[in-house]
């Protein structure tokens, strides 16, 4: 009886604190916030006579992290610890797991040696009709023109060989995005908790310099488009994973609840309503992975990689910006063609999912 | 389900071409050389030497797209105690850690420099019209003041003129600063207190109130003297030099000293139009040029050198194991060899 009471009370407190708390206006909680705030500053002005330091070494915490990672003197500070691990566990990485790094960079490399051949052993004419071809089936007159146009002279100013380089890598950065963002999509389609887990990783993704990771990359794949294309899959994957599983969840109740009433498995569901009805947002997805891959084409220069931006690189390196204006607006004409082609496809995609338009 | 079947007969056709295109790609594996970074002066001098060699049917150029990238891709390689064929120079953080923790590298014997051969060479528009090759020039690197310091701080001008930071000096200073992850600052006051090299630059008086300084007793830049700006320029070696100089300069002759932080060619002409006042490492002939330019309106003054060794730069360069497997491997005609040349062979290089 008496722990029923106790438990109630402490029920009743929290829940009647809560409302204490909301009932309060809201200027006393900031004011009593803002007094504690000076109250602090305060005391560490105070303090600041003699100079406040902040703990890096709190508990021993320095030398016990930086303890499995120095042969010698361990660091007494936080951040070197910390900093002195990741080199030593990169170099590890790097003098052991070449039996995984150098089949999966074979692999890569061949891929995109195929695609490039491909696309240089063509008659330019042969590429440019495949583009008019493509985009009067899918987007109309004026990309048609302006594409035919735009290729042309970038042909004109000798840029020909440079963005069918470029192109190579785009295609398989965007193919090996596409391969991991898709699955990922849908498993973080079915999970909250997943979601909310990958969520900050994908956002770390986005907007880490990718100077911070282009280094470590380059050790493990070496120097060159693997590496380049490494690099661009790290920073271009975020937005097709996040449009797959958003794709995924605004598939609506309705519909889903209308398929398990026919009895559908969760494999078709998936296969059958789920993903086709999701087409439309996983396409956008793709066309921003794409963009985001050609805005990495001359930071993928950094590290070797061929076409337009080594071409813009080594512009720079010289004080040339004319060559570099060239080898940019190379990049640029290459973006809005596959940015319109890609978004006239989701589009059509969406018109035959509504019925629309037909 | 028309569009379906479309799409396989797309796929296939692409999967037939992309096969084929493997299968006829395979050719000949050559050996690959990590070469300069793109842009800089160094990438076409290797192009044209290695066509002078002779070695163009052999070996391939690999673009590192950086400095990051070509410091990586050696590490990397050294880790994993692969051979690798590189370009470099010195003296550099890369080439001192590799010589401190990876048991160095061989410089491969080339044709020795003569002017003749290099104006050769540089007048060559393209690699192909080179018939004659040889080695790089070892370098010189100067330490230059603006030419107003000759009255206004005669005797910092006179210390700079003693200085010559020699060969374990540098290689103390970096492997230090390599080693700890300390400011260039602290490990500057470290080798001043482990070496005596730099006592001999320094005049007695400024000896004395170093000691003076070291031991707290006053010491310390004297505001009424003009403060002296360093060029703190990009690269380890010259903000070393700056600290040791500037820990000098405060302590011993009592000028303020401060820096500012930029590229080489800004640099350049930061000193020339006086918004810096002391530069310590002036490359030359790399930065020939800008230093010819700089020089011209008279306000810049060479005062001597900066570093006891020549500098050095050369695009054949291998790890000392790889010289160790293989003893006939020393000049770059030996790369001719079958043997040597596939000993660097990559995948890709093409």
């Amino acid at each position: 009886m008496a722990a029923t009471v106790a438990s109630r009370d402490v029920n009743g407190s929290r829940e009647g604190l809560r409302q204490r708390l909301s009932a309060l206006p809201g200027r006393y909680v900031y004011g009593g916030g803002l007094a504690v705030l000076l109250a602090v500053t305060l005391v560490f002005l105070g303090l600041g006579q003699t100079g406040v330091e902040f703990p890096t070494n709190f508990f021993g915490i320095s030398e016990r992290v930086g303890e499995p990672c120095t042969d010698g003197a361990t660091p007494d500070n936080l951040g070197r610890a910390t900093s002195e691990c990741v080199d030593t566990a990169i170099f590890w990485t790097v003098r052991n797991f070449d039996f995984v790094f150098g089949p999966v960079s074979d692999t890569v490399l061949q891929f995109l040696l195929a695609i490039e051949r491909v696309l240089l052993w063509l008659p330019w004419p042969v590429v440019i009709a495949a583009v008019v071809l493509l985009s009067s089936r899918l987007a109309g007159l004026r990309l048609t023109i302006f594409a035919a146009l735009t290729l042309f002279g970038l042909g004109a100013l000798g840029l020909w060989p440079s963005t069918m380089e470029t192109l190579a890598l785009i295609v398989v950065a965007v193919t090996i995005s596409i391969a991991i963002a898709i699955p990922m999509g849908v498993v973080v389609a079915r999970s909250d908790t997943l979601d909310a887990m990958v969520r900050p990783v994908l956002d770390a993704m986005q907007t880490m310099p990718s100077f911070v990771y282009l280094v470590p990359v380059v050790m493990f794949f070496g120097i060159g488009n693997v590496s380049a294309i490494f690099a661009t899959v790290i920073y271009a994957v975020p937005p097709a994973i996040r449009l797959t599983s958003l794709g995924i969840r605004q598939v609506s109740p309705g519909v889903v609840e209308a398929a398990r009433s026919f009895g559908t498995t969760s494999r078709q569901l998936l296969w059958k309503v789920q993903i086709p009805m999701a087409v439309p947002t996983i396409m956008a997805g793709i066309n921003q992975t794409t963009m985001m891959a050609l805005a990495m084409v001359v930071i993928a220069s950094l590290v070797g990689a061929g076409g337009l931006g080594e071409d813009v690189n080594r512009a720079l390196g010289r004080l040339e910006p004319g060559k570099a204006l060239l080898g940019g607006i190379g990049i640029v004409v290459l973006a809005i063609i596959i940015d319109r082609l890609t978004q006239a496809a989701a589009r059509k995609r969406q018109e035959a999912l509504t019925g629309g338009g037909r | 389900m028309k569009m379906l079947k479309k799409g396989w007969l797309l796929g296939a056709l692409a999967a037939m071409l992309l096969a084929l295109a493997t299968a006829c790609g395979g050719d000949a594996e050559k050996g690959a050389l990590i070469t300069c970074i793109p842009g800089w002066e160094c990438e076409k001098v290797n192009e044209k030497q290695l066509h002078g060699y002779g070695l163009d049917e052999v070996i391939t150029l690999v673009n590192p797209g950086s400095y990051e990238g070509l410091n990586s891709e050696i590490l990397g390689a050294f880790e994993r105690q692969e051979n690798i064929l590189f370009y470099y120079w010195g003296p550099e953080t890369l080439p001192a850690k590799l010589i401190n923790e990876y048991g160095g590298f061989v410089r491969l014997e080339e044709p020795a420099y003569s002017e003749a051969c290099w104006d050769h060479m540089s007048a060559a528009e393209e690699a192909a019209d080179v018939t004659q090759a040889c080695q790089y020039p070892d370098a010189q690197v100067l330490i230059a003041v603006r030419s107003e310091l000759l009255e206004s701080a005669p005797d910092v001008v006179e210390f700079l003129s003693n200085w010559t930071l020699s060969d374990d000096g540098v290689n103390a200073l970096l492997g230090r600063l390599d080693e700890t992850g300390d400011s260039y600052e602290d490990v500057a006051a470290w080798w001043m207190q482990q070496s005596q090299e730099w006592t001999a630059w320094v005049a007695p008086e400024a000896m004395s109130n170093l000691v003076a300084a070291a031991s707290g007793a006053g010491g310390g830049p004297d505001s009424s003297k003009p403060t002296l700006i360093f060029s703190d320029l990009n690269w380890s070696t010259a903000l070393l030099q700056n600290a040791v100089a500037r820990i000098i300069i405060e302590n011993g002759y009592g000028y303020p000293t401060d820096a500012v932080a930029g590229a080489t060619i800004p640099m350049m002409q930061a000193l020339a139009a006086g918004d810096t006042h002391i530069s310590m490492e002036i490359w030359l002939p790399n930065q020939q040029a800008a230093w010819t330019e700089a020089t011209a309106a008279g306000t810049v003054t060479e005062i001597g050198d900066s570093l006891a060794s020549v500098a050095w730069q050369s695009a054949f360069l291998i790890p000392q194991y790889t010289a160790d497997a293989n003893p006939g491997l020393r000049h770059v005609d030996d790369l001719k060899k079958e043997e040597y040349y596939s000993l660097f062979a990559r995948p890709g290089a093409e």
